[in-house]
């Protein structure tokens, strides 16, 4: 009951109603036409033959004489059924079919999913004749057949969907805590998959009325004289002339029954897009020329680049409009990089959207304030006010701008060259071959390897931090006056980013170019800004020096962010692990001491011993499949873990980091090497001794929205690991979920909630209580608050902390952020291309790092004190390794040197540098 | 690229051969014996004298081995044996009436496309306005009415009552090429009204999609004028699912076009095929599903190798 008033409530779900509503009354006319129909369907009366709707016979009677009426009914009885009975069979076959192969692969998918889809080689109608061809028409036959014939799509579909669902973290949070694949199938992946199914159900329901009828049609599906609309137009069509209405009853019927079940399928689709929710408050027509172009009557100062003022934009939301900046003000000169800095949903993208007029047209729009801007011609233009025409001239030659996401901002199809020759033949008449010329220039500037190759490729063959280069080589090929860049280095690695950062500041010496620079990241403004713009909930908080804004920061949230991140080198000479310090966001006031009890056991046997662990993957190709090369993943990793301590797996991408800890809880099963948790070696054991000792380890993952499961009540899915390992009833299960969520800083009242209702934080949280279910003695966190914007990653950061304090849990704490891990842990394992180049306490591995690789990671890491910024080594313009290897490769044997208190090296030969 | 090719073609072939194989099952392995079957016309059981010559005509009493390979080996040269109707050349009769119901799905096919494509374009460019919302309503209602029915109307509306062509018929190009066209227009109109209506509904949706795709915004940023980020960064984009989904259609329009050829009594291959099943005529139908199921597997190595074309990194891979 409480589904149907959640659905009602949720407006999404309640445009299906019309179409629910007309296909229960269809249903309701088809159970009830033997009471309905005025006469029996079969009833023949020769005097009677065609005639004209009459009283007793309101639509009139056929050939035979029989009431059309009575026919209609009863024929929308044999449709319904048919078409209802054919849905479910081949969607109970279709769907386990295809599940079963999604889920284990290897010979059930090649039992199940390729047979569907070499059924689906055959066009349905066709295999239908063949077998009528052999059975001879029949109701039963037709259902079993276009039973079979309908299948495969939906174990093609839900193949599909549990390869993608599968993938997802909570399907590896339940793997994690011991739940078994039917369960895991049943519970958690069928709910999850179940909408497009159930689409496909309606369409296959539609797609059998059709054929149903269309067999019959032809004389080869439902036997007469059993009523049946395909019978009835059949039966029509020899007496067209005589009778055209016998024809265009039961084709209306055929139709509007069709129309309504797509309908439901459409409505059904649209409930599940994303795109459909209907939006009202602000109807934004299309921009109008408001100014010729020929500039403001507002001056600006000479040095002034751009002078955004009493700015606001609304958004179009289904509660009306909502601003998303309000009243920013601030000024960027010639040749000064300006960075605005903020949280998500601070605004500070918006604002940058605003200035570039790439708000999305109908449902964004600045409604006030004034963005001046010098432009190339001398003219003042109030971005605000120019029509499309005047914008497009202005775009790309007088202000550029980057993106965040250099993987999808270059279009798939094009070469490089292409796209960097549309960007300068936008805005100068030249000849083609002169454009390859400059795009080629352009290359060189922004230092790619091999640019003439570069021209001629697809953007899937570069890498991400070579994308970003091409990024800036288009958006600076019309020397632009002001670029803007918004966050261009958070998707990249830290020593890609430190390079891009070295890039951008180059090229801006060069042109004199201003430059806007939207950034989360703290390290990064102090890096590159000269003057700052703080921006919290659509407000310009504080704006100022760099500097200044570092060293005395005025407004409280400014003081409550510079608490919250993380700066490399502030625990020089700390021997332990330290929780962030917190100031309160609205006061300004630091409300938290920062002292941490060690729990720590110095001479206890390690509770973790990893010993040459090796995981890789093969990766096939060519015309037989054959084993092309192999992926290194993890290549024999050792370390030691001990009770109460955090040991910290840092590297950059294809590290094997995340491979090393899926691998340690046989998520990803190891190719060779031993754990031994406890004295138990995890990799001996069985299926089910597996699932005991996976209480002792458990797992935290990156993202906090793909590691629960939408579907489910989080009060639920902390109590799952205690239901399904048979540790809890149902009413102690509940009280340890009340105990947990309190534990974890949230109220025991919100375990009726789900997900969605949570934010990124909190909903880390909840997985944390998740994990902390079973009483673990290790937790793997990996990326655990990496994803988390900066003061709640300070706060969960906090929670581990004082967990690891209370319960003596032992963390494997996996990040690729160097300067939270120099908080939070006591010891850190440097990989690189899948193997450990150093291990050690954190202040030795921090303070004297040895391996060439370290060094370079460390200085790659942006540090948040402004004082330091120009103190930094150069950085090697060096592409990230990649772990893939011929087939033949053979890891070579590795040794390491001892630095001395556990400090161990791998004593490297020239390849790391 | 010719690697991804070679591995398309040898997979169809594997496909063709499986199908082949398959055909080939139903007569010999299905429970029940299908001469029996053939001959035991309005439910009188056949005589056993005929059954057994019958048997001995097809060689169903060699070695089942046997009469695989024979099978493989007269399919590997080409034949696909007699009628059993008319004791003609079944690929011979096949090919007589392939090449019509071909024309019926490219000339369905050619329309669809030449209306469905701009008309999505233009529904997502103009998402919300009065055409969006008439062209989802009526690629609705298209979608709703079955080809079969929408052929029977057709001919109740075009020929009977407004007698502006014929009930259907068929004439060779060769000899009256306007009467062909014009004899093509009805059935070819009935398949392409759904198929039309298909293509309106994936070109708009997937130009929405791309529309929100971070490449467009860049295009955007660079100041390319909006026609040309429509053409050669949206629609160029959206072309592979339209493609994907064209191939499904035509796909299902290989066993699809019986219906309207019955109605419209264009003697293509399908119409044919209705007439070997009711006839109970083995060899035929056995015939006809190989070379459909064939040309299936055929159009669909079509449309990978083009998507290839449409799309570099499965061309590069």
């Amino acid at each position: 009951m409480t589904i149907f008033s959640e659905l009602w409530n949720n407006a999404r779900y309640r445009h299906l109603a019309p179409s629910v509503i007309a296909l229960c009354l269809l249903i309701l006319v088809a159970v009830l036409a033997p009471v309905i129909a005025p006469t029996d369907p079969l009833a023949m009366d020769i005097s009677g033959r065609m005639a004209s709707p009459s009283a007793a016979h309101w639509l009139g009677q056929d050939e035979f004489g029989r009431d059309v009426l009575s026919r209609l009914l009863h024929g929308a009885r044999i449709s319904l059924s048919v078409a209802f009975a054919t849905g479910v069979l081949a969607a109970i076959i279709g769907t386990s079919a295809g599940m079963v192969g999604g889920y284990f692969g290897g010979v059930a998918e090649l039992l199940t999913v390729r047979v569907a889809e070499f059924m689906l080689a055959f066009p349905p109608i066709l295999l239908a004749l063949l077998v009528i061809a052999f059975t001879g028409p029949g109701t039963g036959t037709l259902i079993v057949t276009m039973a079979i014939f309908y299948a495969p799509e939906f174990a093609r579909i839900a193949y599909g969907e549990v390869r993608s669902v599968r993938q997802k973290e909570y399907v590896e949070a339940m793997r994690a805590i011991g739940a078994g694949p039917m369960r895991i199938l049943r519970t958690t992946i069928l709910p999850n998959i179940a909408a497009p199914l159930f689409v496909q159900f309606s369409l296959v329901v539609a797609a059998a009325i059709v054929v149903e009828s269309g067999l019959s049609f032809l004389g080869l599906g439902i036997v007469p004289p059993t009523p049946s609309w395909g019978l009835m137009i059949r039966g029509a069509r020899s007496y067209l002339e005589l009778n055209p209405m016998g024809l265009v009853w039961p084709c209306l019927a055929l139709v509007v029954t069709i129309f309504i079940v797509n309908s439901l399928c459409d409505a059904v689709r649209d409930v599940f897009d994303p795109r459909t929710v209907k939006v009202k408050g602000l109807s934004f027509g299309r921009r109008r020329d408001r100014d010729s172009g020929n500039g403001t009557n507002e001056t600006l100062a000479d040095n002034v680049q751009l002078s955004v003022n009493g700015l606001r934009t609304e958004f179009a939301t289904p509660n009306g409009a909502v601003a998303a900046v309000k009243d920013v003000s601030f000024e960027v000169r010639r040749g000064e990089t300006v960075a605005i800095v903020g949280e998500s949903g601070s605004g500070k993208s918006v604002t940058s959207l605003s200035i570039m007029g790439l708000l999305p047209e109908k449902s964004a729009a600045v409604t006030a304030g004034r963005i001046d801007f010098s432009a190339k011609s001398g003219k003042v233009l109030d971005l605000a006010r120019i029509g499309p025409d005047t914008a497009r001239a202005l775009k790309g030659s007088d202000v550029a701008m980057i993106f965040q996401e250099p993987m999808t901002s270059l279009n798939p199809v094009y070469r490089i060259g292409e796209q960097l020759v549309e960007a300068i033949l936008a805005h100068d008449k030249c000849s083609k071959a002169d454009a390859r010329k400059r795009a080629l220039d352009m290359l060189r500037k922004v230092h790619i390897s091999d640019p003439e190759r570069r021209l001629d490729q697809f953007p899937f063959e570069l890498s991400g931090g070579m994308r970003q280069r091409v990024m800036i080589a288009m958006a600076l090929a019309s020397r632009p006056k002001l670029l803007i860049a918004d966050e261009p280095t958070t998707a990249l690695d830290v020593t890609i980013q430190a390079q891009i950062l070295e890039l951008i500041r180059e090229l801006q010496k060069e042109d004199d170019m201003s430059i806007l620079f939207i950034t989360h990241d703290m390290g990064v403004v102090a890096e590159i800004a000269d003057r700052t713009v703080v921006m919290y909930k659509g407000e310009a908080v504080e704006a100022g020096p760099t500097e200044e804004i570092f060293k005395a920061p005025k407004h409280a949230y400014t003081r409550a962010l510079l608490s919250a991140v993380p700066r490399l080198g502030s625990m020089d000479g700390q021997a332990s692990p330290m929780r962030f310090p917190m100031v309160d966001r609205e006061t300004g006031e630091p409300n938290v001491p920062d002292v941490l009890a060690s729990k720590m056991h110095e001479s206890d046997q390690p509770l973790l011993q990893v010993r040459d662990l090796t995981s890789r993957f093969n990766i096939r190709g060519g015309l037989l499949s054959s084993v092309q090369g192999r992926v290194h993943a993890v290549e024999g990793v050792s370390f030691d873990l001990k009770a109460g301590e955090t040991l910290a797996l840092v590297g950059e991408s294809g590290c094997g980091k995340s491979t090393t800890g899926r691998s340690l809880l046989r998520l990803l099963e190891p190719l060779s090497g031993s754990v031994m948790l406890d004295g138990v070696d995890i990799l001996a054991l069985d299926k089910a001794g597996l699932r005991r000792q996976r209480q002792n380890m458990q797992m935290i993952f990156q993202d906090p929205y793909a590691s629960l499961n939408p579907r489910l009540a989080v009060g639920a899915a902390i109590a799952d690991p205690l239901i399904i390992n048979g540790l809890a009833s149902p009413a102690e299960a509940r009280q340890t979920v009340a105990e947990l969520l309190v534990k974890v800083g949230l109220s025991a009242d919100m375990a009726a909630r789900y997900p969605h209702e949570f934010s990124g934080g909190q909903r880390q949280r909840i997985c944390i209580a998740r994990a902390l279910a079973l009483k673990p003695k290790l937790i793997v966190a990996d990326e655990a608050v990496s994803a988390l914007d900066v003061s709640v990653k300070a706060q969960v950061a906090n929670l581990m902390l004082d967990l690891q304090a209370e319960m003596g849990l032992s963390y494997l704490f996996i990040s690729h952020d160097m300067a939270v891990v120099e908080r939070v842990s006591h010891r850190v394992a440097v990989m690189y291309l899948g193997e450990i180049v150093e291990i050690g306490p954190r202040q030795a591995i921090f303070q004297n790092p040895q391996h060439p690789y370290t060094k370079r990671l460390l200085s790659a890491v942006p540090i948040a004190d402004p004082a330091r910024r120009h103190k930094r080594r150069p950085i090697a313009n060096a592409e990230l390794k990649s772990p893939v290897r011929p087939a033949d490769y053979v890891a070579p044997v590795r040794q390491y040197r001892d630095v001395g208190d556990g400090h161990k090296v791998m004593v490297w030969d020239g390849e790391c540098d | 690229m010719l690697t991804y090719i070679v591995r398309r073609c040898a997979v169809a072939a594997v496909m063709i051969f499986m199908v082949a194989t398959a055909v080939f099952m139903i007569l010999h392995v299905v429970p029940g014996d299908p001469i029996e079957v053939m001959l035991s016309a309005d439910g009188m059981a056949p005589d056993p004298a005929t059954v057994a010559e019958m048997r001995a005509r097809l060689g169903l009493d060699l070695p089942l081995y046997q009469q695989y390979w024979d099978y493989l080996t007269r399919l590997g040269s080409g034949d696909l044996g007699r009628s059993f109707q008319d004791n003609q050349d079944v690929l011979g009769n096949i090919a007589q009436r392939l090449p019509r119901t071909l024309e019926l799905i490219g000339m369905a096919t050619l329309l669809s496309l030449a209306a469905g494509i701009p008309l999505g374009v233009v529904a997502a460019r103009r998402r919300g306005s009065w055409i969006d919302k008439a062209s989802g309503w009526i690629s609705s209602l298209a979608l709703s009415v079955p080809t079969f029915v929408l052929g029977t109307l057709f001919v109740l509306v075009f020929a009977l009552m407004l007698r502006l062509v014929p009930a259907g018929g068929f004439v060779p190009f060769s000899q009256s090429p306007a009467d062909h066209l014009t004899l093509l227009l009805m059935p070819s109109l009935a398949i392409a009204v759904g198929f039309t209506a298909v293509i309106i509904r994936m070109t708009r949706s997937t130009v929405l999609d791309v529309l929100e795709q971070d490449w467009v915004r860049t295009a955007r940023a660079k100041g390319v004028d909006e026609g040309k980020v429509l053409r050669r960064h949206v629609v160029r984009n959206a072309l592979g699912p339209v493609l994907t989904v064209t191939g499904l259609q035509m796909g299902s329009m290989l066993g699809g076009t019986v219906l309207v050829e019955f109605i419209f009594n264009w003697p293509g291959m399908s119409g044919f095929l209705v007439k070997a099943v009711e006839n109970r005529d083995y060899p035929e139908v056995q015939g006809i599903v190989l070379v459909t199921a064939s040309l299936f597997i055929l159009l669909n190595l079509i449309v990978d190798v083009l998507y290839s074309v449409l799309d570099p990194q499965v061309r590069k891979s």
